[in-house]
């Protein structure tokens, strides 16, 4: 049978994506330039029996899909710029008390107001240490309108099985780009719901990490009750100053990603195994980064494009490899200088690095890219 | 004489880009009008932020943006250290400047709520107008506190918003401040009449001013005055003022024109009226009109 197809905005796929892997719950707030994400949700969701809520400010946007996904239910918001700055106390609290929930986070220029109506890839390390204190931190950056809506179904599927809040990051131009998608039917998509509690409701610790890093999530509503707090707590959710408590619950928090990377980690490579060159790009840019690398091979230069698709986790042990096979990486973003960090990092700098930073509001072209590429060489 | 002939000179600049027939840009004029130039207006986001086009603005003094909850706040900032150099000599009483908030209904109904809360607790001394659209106009008009029931927003499209219209006027003057007023800019004399009281007195003082959207709320932009005068004609929009402690209806319409004679001219209300006129909704709607003149039609009287 044919698949459903429809021409899609980015920010429409990436709401479709949603409804796919069972969100029943938008808190949100309208900021350019994500709020088609929020109409779409709008229309879609009361035919699901789910149920939209335009709040009164960012803060209570985000506060609105903890209490809803605590309550059961798979939650969403979606925000930008000068919104995700302010959701960042709750996205910790997120973190620490282990609720998940998606936020997309379509970039704009910035700092503060910015270019609303401006790309930007400015805020990849907001999606890691936005909020303060040590925590995990899922961001998934995808570049095409078929991808942004199956890795909005991933993103729910991450923060189901982590227990924590994840990040969908793209960007002006991929959430207001229109392109063509198949709709997946149910089923094509993996959809994962969050383990349920099964001890019975007297037993019941909600970080219990007894059985393992990830504790079982029970609802309330349910049979089970419980108490969830932003304090540093034990297994049973009440506060503790308890040194060793304190700091085998923060360790853990962090242990559910670090000991999970293979599974979390996605990335794609093109033209990369013979690549003399490597760029490495991700979101809109990634694709002014392909075609250059089709460029370069053209007039025989070996350019190879490294696409991480979870930006953090960053996918360090593979990028550290390929590092060794090069003889330079270069690092288009929409930013000043902030993915190129990590990967200076992770691969200890064994090959000349540089990056092209533009932050005027316009996309990095392929022809700076192949320009970049043949000054390093 | 003087005055008249001031008072019909604009002194915000022409040339803003902002939609043809906004009721709110109407409102600004006037206010700017009377207010001039010695003034520091600041601002939460919203449609008037957009009113600079690089390099220009049509504003004569300074302006100020701050983030959408606390313009107030950024107010209270501007206040202050004017206070300090009035006080220190280092500028004279008339070099000195009024200040001015300029938000949307989203940040005065919603999410600046508490910001200005505050600033009244406080007592600062500042003229709030609120250009009141009835949506997050900027954004592509999603439904915001102060959106009417039944109206199509991008956000309530499926049966028309659920909600009814938060009352700010009673929420503010509950918190007793100088000066509390609803206008609009197609009553301009009225209007004209409470940014000179408000202007005159000193402490928090808070205009409401609802503006007539054409973008947002479907009509066409030669007919802005026209739904503003209907707004008020059919009681929708009640023209009243806070001041010493007492609510003054300003002018109470001896006989109320139908509120779909308003509903009518605008496209957000459509679906009340097509396919076939949705007699329950508008009963329901007319009837809210009703219940509200009803209910102060004992302690009210008109001003002379």
């Amino acid at each position: 049978m044919a698949k459903k197809v429809a021409l899609l905005q980015g920010n429409e796929a990436c709401a479709y994506g949603a409804l796919y892997a069972g969100c029943s719950f938008f808190g949100g707030y309208p900021i350019t330039p994500s709020t088609e994400v929020a109409e779409v949700m709008s229309k879609e969701l009361p035919k699901t029996g789910g149920k939209f809520i335009q709040m009164e400010d960012e803060i209570a946007a985000m506060a609105s899909i903890l209490g809803a996904s605590l309550t059961g239910a798979k939650a969403l918001t979606a925000s930008s710029g000068p919104g995700i700055s302010l959701k960042q106390e709750l996205i910790g609290y997120a973190c620490i008390a282990e609720i998940p929930c998606v936020i997309v986070n379509v970039m704009r220029g910035g700092p503060s107001t910015g270019m609303p109506t401006g790309p930007s890839q400015s805020d990849v390390m907001q999606a890691k240490w936005g909020t303060h204190g040590d925590h995990p931190a899922i961001a998934l950056a995808p570049a095409s309108c078929q991808e942004i809506f199956s890795e909005t179904v991933r993103a729910f599927n991450l923060a189901e099985i982590y227990r924590m809040p994840v990040q969908v990051l793209l960007d002006e131009i991929n959430g207001h780009m229109r392109e063509r998608i198949e709709f997946p039917e149910p089923g094509d998509l993996e959809v994962v719901d969050r383990q349920q509690a099964t001890v019975s409701p007297a037993d019941y610790k909600p970080f219990d990490d007894s059985q393992g890093d990830i504790p079982p999530l029970a609802s309330f509503g349910s049979e089970y009750r419980y108490h969830v707090t932003g304090l540093n707590k034990a297994a049973d959710g009440f506060p503790t100053s308890k040194p060793e408590l304190v700091d085998a619950e923060q360790r853990r928090q962090l242990r559910k990603i670090e000991a999970n990377r293979a599974a979390i980690e996605k990335n794609e490579e093109y033209l990369i195994d013979d690549a003399e060159v490597i760029v490495v790009a991700y979101g809109t840019i990634s694709r002014s980064a392909r075609y250059a690398v089709d460029v370069l091979r053209k007039e025989g230069i070996k350019a190879g494009l490294f696409r991480p698709i979870t930006l953090w986790p960053f996918p360090e042990q593979r990028m550290a490899e390929l590092a060794g096979q090069a003889k330079a990486i270069v690092v288009p973003e929409m930013n000043l200088g902030q993915l190129i960090l990590e990967v200076e990092r992770v691969t200890r700098r064994v090959c000349p690095i540089e990056g092209i930073g533009r932050v005027d509001g316009e996309p990095i072209t392929p022809a700076q890219i192949v320009a970049k590429v043949k000054e390093v060489l | 004489m003087s005055e008249t002939k001031q008072s019909t000179q604009s002194r915000l600049a022409p040339g803003t880009p902002l939609c043809a027939g906004c009721g709110g840009l109407q409102a600004v004029q006037q206010l700017y009008r009377i207010l001039g130039e010695r003034t520091v207006v600041v601002n939460a986001a919203g449609c008037m932020t957009l009113l600079a086009i690089y390099p220009f603005t049509p504003f004569a003094g300074s302006w100020l943006y701050t983030a959408m909850a606390c313009a107030p706040a950024g107010a209270q900032g501007v206040r202050d250290a004017l206070d300090i150099q009035l006080a220190k000599g280092r500028i004279s009483a008339e070099e000195d400047l009024s200040t001015v908030v300029l938000t949307g209904d989203g940040a005065a109904y919603g999410m600046g709520l508490s910001a200005t809360s505050a600033a009244i607790d406080r007592g600062l001394d500042f003229l709030y107008l609120c250009y009141d659209n009835e949506g997050y106009g900027n954004t592509g008009h999603q439904y915001s506190p102060a959106t009417p029931r039944a109206a199509h927003t991008a956000t309530s499209r499926v049966a028309g918003f659920a909600g009814t219209k938060k009352d700010l006027f009673a929420i503010w003057a509950a918190h007793r401040p100088a000066y509390v007023a609803t206008a609009i800019a197609a009553e301009p004399q009225d209007l004209a009449r409470k940014v000179k009281r408000a202007a005159a007195l000193r402490g928090p003082r808070l205009l409401i001013v609802l503006a007539p959207c054409p973008t947002g709320w479907g009509f066409e932009p030669a007919l802005t005055v026209k739904v503003g005068q209907l707004a008020v004609e059919t009681g929708i929009w009640p023209l009243k003022e806070y001041v010493d402690g007492r609510i003054v209806h300003n002018k109470i319409p001896r006989e109320r024109q139908p509120l779909a004679d308003y509903l009518r001219l605008q496209g957000r209300f459509a679906h009340l009226f097509e396919p076939q006129r949705d007699e329950r909704r508008l009963a329901e709607l007319q009837q809210a009109v009703d219940d509200y003149w009803r209910e102060i039609a004992g302690n009210t009287r008109p001003s002379p």
